[in-house]
């Protein structure tokens, strides 16, 4: 279904972004006449393609060809909606979710705040209340995707690993020399060495400094 | 054998770098009295860390050199000034959770809370039900924060000492160079690398070279990972 172009209801094509931010936009929201609201304002802003879907299961066969961005949700029960979408990210941080919010009521703010949501704009909303929303939400969506990043890196090659050489990893990363870890593990310094260099060729290591980086980068950048 | 103090959080650890312990309390300000004992009394109950009550901004503004870290609970509207106004100011003199405490239920104060960032909003009249799940997770939140910035403020304090020759050393080191590559590229002896290295371990209190290149990329994490 999806073509790699921008969509406007599954079919018609909307505008082409020439120069693609790393920001993909997206709208998903029951009512035609909102979403078509909402795309007109969001892809005349600025070069940006914007996506738009009935509904969350829409959204979620398209996944894969969306990288981090903004997901504008509207409607008028908006929590059960939030709480499908997140299943779906597998609350993947690097995704910012902006609430439409029809009905201005103060219980909805409460319960996207306590859910994660980024912002909540009242609708009908402006161009200008649009803009700065996304802008207020930038800084955060570049940070997760930067920390997501990292965390996928490390974790594929954590990945890699067989379970001796992960604790193996984690001995050489907290400082073990090769003798500790050969009378830690019950093993001799040579198979040490050479597990060592399997561990390191796996990893693509050149130093004991790329191997404390890796043991590092989850704790560093694993989720709040 | 393998003695690494760096992810070794406990106060113990921190009470012996700094003289102090992990400094993490709450505050709440309220400006009706009745409210504000109550809410006192569901707080003490709740945790077991210092609860400091303020009557109105002034008072909190007064005091605002004592703030450090912790969780912050504000009444919507003090007797001279707006809640969220006060949140605002309180997040610029440390790391707060603050949870704002709602009179009005308004759609549009919601909004501004949530684009504040406060970890949640209560309406009045608060009871101990909502206090207690509101109080845990801020606290979890808070102290996360508090130890990852220790951690990073311990590691940054440790290469602060050093000169910037040796800081040189520790980048090299870090980035993956061998004694032989950093002798090789200053045109000095590997010997006296070593010899630098040796002052370099002593200075910091790095027991390894693993834990050196910890140090490292604690203090300045973008450096290695973006």
């Amino acid at each position: 279904m999806m073509t790699g172009l921008p969509i406007l209801d599954g079919s018609s094509a909307g505008a082409l972004a020439s120069s693609i931010q790393f920001e993909s936009i997206c709208v998903i929201d029951a009512d035609a006449e909102r979403r078509r609201h909402a795309f007109t304002i969001l892809s005349a802003m600025a070069n940006r393609v914007v996506r738009c879907f009935n509904c969350v299961s829409d959204f979620a066969e398209s996944l894969s060809e969306i990288d981090s961005g903004i997901i504008f949700v509207g409607g008028s029960d908006i929590m059960p909606i939030v709480l499908d979408i997140q299943a779906v990210l597998k609350s993947e941080p690097r995704y910012a979710i902006i609430v439409f919010a029809c009905e201005h009521r103060f219980s909805c703010v409460v319960s996207a705040l306590r859910a994660g949501v980024a912002d909540v704009l009242p609708w009908p909303v402006a161009e200008d209340q649009l803009e700065a929303s996304i802008s207020r939400v930038r800084p955060t969506i570049s940070q997760a995707e930067k920390n997501w990043q990292i965390r996928q890196n490390a974790s594929e090659k954590l990945g890699k690993l067989s379970r001796r050489e992960t604790e193996l990893l984690r001995l050489l990363s907290e400082g073990a020399a090769n003798k500790d870890v050969a009378n830690k593990l019950g093993i001799s310094v040579r198979t040490v060495e050479v597990h060592r260099a399997r561990l390191m060729n796996r990893i693509g290591a050149s130093s004991l400094a790329d191997i404390v980086k890796l043991a590092m980068a989850d704790r560093l950048y694993g989720r709040f | 054998m393998f003695h690494n103090d760096i992810w070794d959080t406990s106060e113990t650890l921190i009470e012996a770098e700094y003289g102090q312990t992990r400094h993490c309390d709450i505050v709440l300000a309220e400006s009706d009295e009745a409210e504000r004992r109550r809410l006192f009394g569901y707080l003490v109950d709740a945790v077991d860390l210092p609860v400091r009550c303020f009557k109105n901004r002034a008072e909190l503004v007064e005091a605002a050199n004592d703030l450090s870290n912790g969780v912050f609970f504000c009444a919507e509207r003090l007797s001279d000034g707006d809640g969220l106004d006060l949140i605002a100011s309180v997040a610029e003199r440390g790391h707060y959770e603050s949870v704002l405490i709602s009179e009005t239920e308004s759609f549009d104060t919601a909004v501004r809370a949530l684009r504040l960032g406060v970890t949640d909003v209560i309406t009045k009249p608060v009871s101990r039900d909502d206090v207690e799940p509101v109080i845990e997770m801020a606290l979890r939140r808070c102290t996360k924060w508090i130890d990852r910035n220790q951690r990073h403020e311990q590691a940054l304090g440790r290469i602060r000492q050093l000169t910037p020759r040796e800081l040189e050393l520790v980048n090299m080191l870090a980035g993956g160079a061998s004694n032989k590559d950093i002798a090789r590229s200053w045109d000095i002896s590997v010997r006296t690398v070593e010899n630098h290295r040796a002052n370099l371990m002593r200075k910091t209190g790095a027991g390894s070279l693993a834990e050196l290149i910890q140090l490292a990329i604690l203090a300045a994490p973008e450096d290695f990972f973006i």
